[in-house]
């Protein structure tokens, strides 16, 4: 991939720390913006990770209960497999960050799908659906304060379950 | 012929395969050439549904029994293969195709996903097994379950509608 | 009383107040023969001719990301072949670099030849899946049976190695979960003549094929800014111009000490050079896999790995060009003997994006052609 100083100091409000480019959420469309503009850069994947009790593990600090969203791109042009990660910390009262979908097309499917699982509301954009999930879900499942629907084949013997014991998941009757 | 209502949890096999309906000369007669001619819906959910085909293929062929004739239609067909893992957006569609198709109709549960929810059982979007929705008269397990296994289970149908008693306890295979 | 005859058969006059039409919304899935998995596009038509199209997905999403926080890294390999699971052997693999990233373990080098041996031939049996349902949906039989046919020889293979036809666990972080059997490689170069045997009975039964042509040629091009926009990875990359292959483009692997060339296609990228490209692909894969057979070195399978591995806390992504494009996996470790998060970038999750962009104005059976020429798998879309 092409110089990652050279490429952080093309992009507006991007700091570098330890590696990584991380820039506030407000700031991410003219980032991805001027990525765009570099020429050659294509937005594959937008990833997110919510750490509530993670601790700082690649040095760079996320403030406690937040959300780690990164927007990768690819070198069309050099060595693709190292991914330009762009990354942003979102509060986790209330997480949300613009839309790119008008910069790169392939964002729409992409934030539908974070918001489906993740909760991220993608502001300045139409219509955020649920993608994966049924319409009528409630929650998004890949948080980690999601509570798992609790599931039997056979309800009433679990109803009838003593005290303490433990179903095929682990999960305490 | 009554209609079935599948109860909710363990569904009971069909009437008409569990009772031995009017089982006279004629029903007998006509039961052995629907064993000939079992038509299956497509209905390829997942992985499964890759070794239906290799299944209708030319190695293991399933033309020789008169089954390769998959209906995309179910109003044509008197076989529903589920094969793959049935989620919880899915479920009605099941339900609904399975209504449409005309008695006598029956069910094989192909793969651990349809049988029990498989890998997936303890998902928070995963049906676990196809027998809460629809009655299934065959259950056959593996992920994939291999071509002949398939082939097994496609013959326990026809078996059981040549020898009603076969119907009458659960055929483990 | 001549005049308005001749105004009826006028198609242009289909648009004028004499035929009044309505449009009309029709589910095209999710249980459909033509939809190669449960996908379901909401049409609005106005006769034959698409008026606008949503994709509403979501039909086989089981929460595999979620399950992955609950098992181990190793216990979770298997479930990486349910993502596509058309190409189950190649799936593992960005999951196994991935986790080589995050702990820094070396893969031996006969593992890494067999990595490549295995990933080519399911990629050329994922590419024949490919071939016989595109050649399908337009009722073509019989390259449907010469595809399954041939792919039975390379399930042959697999299951040697692993013990499954399909959905193959062989490679895993550190290497490859076993050593081939004896006689292996021989039978796999066998093999390969059978599947260049068949390759050509392709071409002289669909290539050529006026009728085939007719469904493909010219219908729904897709230009290279186009894919790139979209997020197009892999064979549809290629197909619209755009010569980026990442076992050419930034090798992994042994990748780079095999002599082949990268299939592209300078054209209008319509369906049939989706299709011709992965034809090319595929005798670009055989030649792969011989040089790899005759080159195999002597060596461990797989490196010194525990199964039940701790990692140190931090994030692994890696890529590889999958059969359906580039396929990505993001792990993130906490420490523990499971992993903290998955994420698994879909190929044909980006793929799909481009059909309500380009479905309006384009008739029914140019969208099935354009469907199964996107080559999607809804495994690794719903996930």
């Amino acid at each position: 991939m092409r110089d990652l100083n050279v490429i952080a100091a093309a992009l507006p409000g991007v700091e570098m720390k330890d590696g990584i480019l991380v820039v506030s959420a407000d700031r991410v469309p003219a980032a991805v913006a001027a990525v765009k503009k570099l020429g050659d850069f294509m937005l594959f994947d937008i990833t997110c990770v919510d750490r509530p009790a993670l601790a700082a593990a690649e040095g760079v600090q996320a403030s406690p209960g937040s959300f780690e969203l990164a927007w990768r791109f690819m070198d069309l042009r050099e060595n693709s497999r190292e991914v330009l990660t762009l990354k942003a910390f979102l509060d986790r009262a209330d997480p949300s960050a613009p839309s790119v979908m008008d910069i790169f097309k392939s964002a729409d499917v992409l934030e539908r799908e974070v918001w489906d699982l993740m909760g991220i509301r993608f502001t300045g954009r139409e219509k955020l659906e649920r993608i994966l999930c049924r319409d009528d879900f409630e929650g998004h499942p890949l948080r980690k304060d999601f509570v798992m629907p609790k599931r039997s084949r056979f309800p009433e013997a679990d109803k009838a379950a003593p005290e303490g014991a433990v179903d095929g998941r682990g999960v305490k009757a | 012929m009554e209609v079935m209502k599948p109860a909710h949890g363990q569904a009971e096999p069909t009437t008409l395969l569990k009772k031995g309906a009017i089982h006279d000369g004629l029903e007998a007669v006509l039961d052995f050439c629907r064993g000939n001619s079992l038509w299956p819906v497509t209905f390829g959910l997942a992985c499964c549904a890759i070794e239906m085909m290799a299944v209708g293929g030319a190695r293991y062929d399933l033309s020789r029994f008169g089954f390769e004739v998959f209906r995309a239609s179910p109003r044509q067909a008197d076989l529903m293969i589920v094969a793959g893992t049935v989620t919880d957006k899915m479920a009605p569609l099941l339900k609904r195709i399975y209504d449409q198709m005309p008695e006598p109709k029956y069910v094989l549960a192909m793969g651990g996903c349809a049988v029990c929810g498989g890998p997936f059982a303890d998902s928070y979007s995963v049906v676990q097994g196809v027998d809460t929705i629809v009655p299934v008269d065959v259950y056959v397990p593996g992920c994939p379950p291999r071509p002949e296994a398939l082939l097994d289970g496609l013959l326990k149908i026809r078996a059981m509608l040549r020898d009603r008693k076969l119907t009458e306890t659960p055929i483990h295979a | 009383m001549s005049d308005l005859k001749k105004e009826a058969f006028d198609s242009d006059a289909l648009e004028s107040d004499l035929f009044e039409t309505q449009e009309f919304v029709l589910n095209l899935g999710p249980q459909h023969p033509s939809t190669h998995g449960v996908y379901r596009a909401r049409l609005v038509l106005n006769g034959e001719t698409i008026v606008s199209a949503e994709n509403k997905i979501g039909y086989l999403h089981r929460g595999i990301e979620k399950i992955a926080e609950g098992l181990t890294y190793a216990q979770f390999a298997p479930y990486t072949t349910r993502f596509d699971y058309c190409s189950g052997a190649l799936q593992p693999w960005a999951y196994a670099l991935a986790l080589e990233t995050l702990g820094g373990i070396e893969v031996p080098e006969r593992a890494e030849y067999l990595r490549v041996i295995v990933g080519e031939l399911q990629r050329v049996a994922s590419h024949l899946i490919m071939i016989a349902s595109f050649a399908l949906d337009f009722g073509a039989w019989t390259p449907w049976a010469y595809a399954f046919n041939a792919r039975e020889g390379i399930n042959n293979l697999l299951e040697e190695i692993s013990g499954s036809r399909m959905l193959v666990n062989y490679i895993v972080y550190g290497g490859v979960n076993a050593e081939v059997p004896e006689g292996w490689v021989e039978r796999a170069k066998a093999e390969l003549d059978k599947i260049l045997y068949r390759l050509d009975d392709f071409d002289k039964v669909l290539s050529g094929n006026e009728i085939f042509l007719g469904r493909t040629k010219g219908i729904v091009p897709v230009s290279a800014e186009e894919a790139i926009e979209w997020g197009f990875t892999g064979a549809n990359l290629r197909a619209s111009g755009v010569a980026f292959d990442l076992r050419k483009t930034s090798p992994y692997s042994v990748y780079d000490r095999f002599a082949f060339d990268m299939a592209v296609i300078k054209g209008e990228g319509d369906c049939f050079d989706r299709y011709w490209l992965r034809m090319m692909e595929m005798r670009e894969s055989v030649k792969i896999v011989r040089q790899a057979l005759e080159k195999l070195p002597a060596g461990e399978c797989r490196a010194k790995v525990s199964k039940v591995w701790r990692p140190a806390a931090g994030e692994g992504y890696a890529l590889v060009e999958a059969a359906r494009g580039v396929q990505g996996y993001q792990v993130v470790s906490d420490g523990s003997t499971k992993p903290f998060r998955v994420h698994m970038r879909s190929p044909s999750f980006c793929h799909i994006g481009i059909i309500p962009a380009k479905a309006p104005g384009i008739t029914i059976q140019d969208f099935i052609s354009f469907m199964a020429s996107l080559d999607f798998v809804l495994g690794e879309i719903d996930r």
